[in-house]
């Protein structure tokens, strides 16, 4: 228990407040070395739990964005087809061995890594983050699993690279879609929810410890009771924190008296038409 | 609780939780294993953490194993203190007015399934033949609750396996195709004829959208509610997806069924069910659908389906005029009738729906049967355009 607790300290430290349960999932990747699998709605931290962690370790955070089409080459390395090219042009007169050239062309001079490369290849161990996993395709996610299970990557002119220092490997995900069995069980799982009063409001002092605790309080509570209501979408952290800076910089002191503020604010808060349309007089009073 | 206690009851909470949808390989059971030897596993939280992070894949299970855990280790309720921040599922479940509606609470079966009857304990470890013969059973013939709760589970399943064939097909011809000469040459001439941007045929195939009819009246009474969670299921694994039900009236439900929240899906399809479960006019539904809302939500990229046993109080030849609207709006127009896979037809039925389907059939491009899970997962091909 004491491991789990100077977890939760360091990680506050580095600016993420985690739960007992987040810490233990946390401490039992590294000791297992095993993928983290973050899944939870948008903008409730997940991102920021591989930068503080990260922060915490004082190692590189590498991270790869996905997105629908994302392919193997993308995320791994690519050859620099142009430089090849000009290479071979401007060697055109020169007597050169073809093979030699070839050979030369197909080094790790003319060699582009991208994020996952990286990750095995760097000096020291990283944080590997994948982002969004669920946006891309099955069969990236095969490839995936390929480079979890053995930390290598096969590079047909070069041979097997396998890295010198495992990355610890967070993925998230917003479940837009399922992800395959197989990755899953590859990965320690663990739901993000919205955060409680109390976390939020922890949250809040150390993000913002410019902010007065009465309006701390206040634009805690006025979040917490929104998010019951059946919003399209649904405001995270990051929105409160977005939110609490703008009715900062409106100088604004408690929300009671402040509705002209907090509507001129509410869009760092609600997201969408229909939900700003939702958020009239009646509706802002019931909840500040 | 000892260490040794814990891994010796270990594989009888994995057969707990694997009754309860939980998709539990040996890989999780030797990872949870390796867990219980770490020595942090020094009281029952951190324990219940651990084993979470491990057998829980989704969101769904994450907020059932709490409850399930403590069932099992002590014999007790979550205590909702204990984890700060955990959604603890309520046991007092909420009386449903409508027959049916409750069925998409978790709660009630999660009773039913908590502890393992010794009895039952075949049933439950039967496997692949087990899961055969419920596949093939008719939905009318199942009693039991664990047997229910596991088809509400495997029909959550058949709604996301779906989504995932459709949409590898549209993935798959989302592929570039072959180098594009044409626009590679064309590209090179800046580059003194160097290709060094090269250029791929595009295929680009719409995927199609679905509208979904649902039949909730008195006679549809054993199917409808395992349909409604079937139409839930698809609406949530598909983007492009509206769905209706109607009774003597037609009630538009695609943005309740897409509530991921349980409790609040169920809280509105009460609102929603005055008069579900008494007589049918499809025919008069349908006028409404054709009326109302075709033209905004039906293309010729549509597929429509309805979930019908067929039994109406309109006049056959009103019905035949609808479904042939209807057909004019959509793609592909499928039936799917419980009844036609009754192994003995009783004869008042076959002459129902003799007489009220028959005219209109050859205006369906699909008309199949949905009684079992058997006959609901060979559904696919109403879901391809083709």
């Amino acid at each position: 228990m004491e491991e789990i607790n100077q977890l939760k300290k360091r990680m506050a430290d580095a600016g993420y407040i985690a739960d007992t349960e987040l810490a233990t999932v946390i401490h039992l990747c590294q000791r297992l070395q095993r993928p983290l699998l973050l899944e939870g709605d948008a903008g409730v931290g997940k991102t920021a739990v591989a930068q503080a962690l990260a922060n915490m370790q004082q190692c590189e955070l590498i991270r790869l964005q996905c997105y629908e089409g994302l392919d193997a080459n993308s995320a791994l390395y690519e050859w620099n087809f142009q430089r090849q090219l000009m290479s071979i042009k401007l060697r055109e007169n020169e007597q050169i061995d073809s093979r030699a050239l070839e050979a030369e062309l197909f080094s790790k001079e003319y060699l582009l890594p991208r994020p996952l490369l990286q990750a095995i290849t760097t000096s020291a161990s990283a944080v590997l983050l994948i982002d969004e996993i669920d946006r891309a395709d099955d069969e990236f996610e095969a490839f995936l699993l390929e480079l979890l299970a053995d930390f290598q990557i096969t590079i047909p002119e070069l041979g097997t690279i396998t890295a010198t220092h495992k990355p610890i490997v967070i993925l998230t995900s917003n479940a837009t879609r399922d992800l395959s069995d197989a990755l899953r069980r590859r990965c320690l799982f663990h739901f993000v929810d919205y955060p409680d009063r109390q976390k939020e409001l922890q949250i809040l002092n150390s993000q913002l410890p410019e902010l007065e605790s009465a309006l701390a309080n206040s634009i805690v509570n006025f979040v917490q009771k929104i998010r019951s209501e059946h919003l399209k979408k649904t405001p995270g952290v990051a929105e409160t924190l977005d939110w609490a800076a703008a009715l900062m910089h409106m100088q604004t002191r408690d929300l009671k008296n402040s509705l002209p503020q907090i509507e001129a604010t509410l869009g760092c808060l609600l997201k969408t038409r229909a939900d700003l349309e939702l958020a009239n007089h009646d509706w802002l009073n019931k909840y500040k | 609780m000892p260490i040794d206690t814990v891994r010796s009851r270990l594989l009888g909470f994995i057969e707990i939780l694997k009754v309860n949808g939980f998709e539990i390989s040996t890989t999780e059971s030797v990872l949870a294993h390796e867990i219980t030897c770490t020595p942090i596993i020094q009281s029952h939280r951190i324990l219940r953490i651990s084993l979470r992070s491990v057998f829980c894949h989704s969101k769904r299970d994450w907020d059932l194993f709490p409850n399930l855990f403590n069932q099992y280790w002590f014999g007790s309720p979550v205590d909702d203190a204990d984890l700060p921040g955990e959604s603890g599922i309520n046991t007092q479940e909420e009386s449903g007015t409508a027959a049916g509606l409750g069925y998409f609470s978790e709660t009630q079966a999660l009773r039913a399934a908590t502890t393992l009857d010794p009895t039952e304990t075949e049933i439950s470890s039967g496997g692949a033949s087990d899961a055969r013969v419920l596949g093939q059973r008719d939905f009318r013939f199942v009693f039991n609750p664990r047997e229910m709760r596991r088809i509400e589970l495997m029909v959550d399943a058949l709604a996301r396996q779906i989504q995932k064939r459709t949409r590898r097909r549209s993935v798959a011809s989302r592929k570039s195709g072959a180098l594009d000469a044409r626009r590679t040459a064309r590209a090179s001439y800046r580059h003194d004829g160097w290709p060094f941007t090269l250029h791929f045929k595009n295929k680009r195939k719409t995927p199609p959208r679905f509208v979904l009819l649902l039949d909730v009246s008195q006679s549809m009474e054993i199917y409808s509610y395992l349909f409604l969670r079937f139409a839930r299921g698809l609406i949530q694994a598909f983007s492009d997806i509206d769905a209706y039900a109607f009774h003597t009236d037609l009630v538009p439900i695609g943005n309740e069924l897409k509530d991921k929240n349980t409790r609040r899906l169920e809280r509105k399809l009460k609102n929603l069910s005055s008069g579900w479960l008494g007589g049918t006019r499809i025919a008069e539904s349908l006028q409404d659908f054709n009326e109302q809302h075709a033209s905004s939500t039906v293309n010729r990229n549509t597929i429509v389906m309805i979930f019908s046993d067929g039994y109406d109080s309109s006049e056959p030849d009103q019905l035949t005029e609808q479904i042939i609207k209807v057909k004019k709006f959509c793609r592909k127009l499928v039936w799917v009738n419980p009844l036609l896979g009754r192994s003995v037809p009783q004869e008042n039925t076959v002459l129902a729906v003799d007489e009220s389907l028959l005219a209109v059939q050859p205006y369906l491009d699909l008309y199949t049967s949905a009684h079992s899970l058997e006959s609901l997962n060979n559904l696919a091909p109403a879901f391809s355009l083709r």
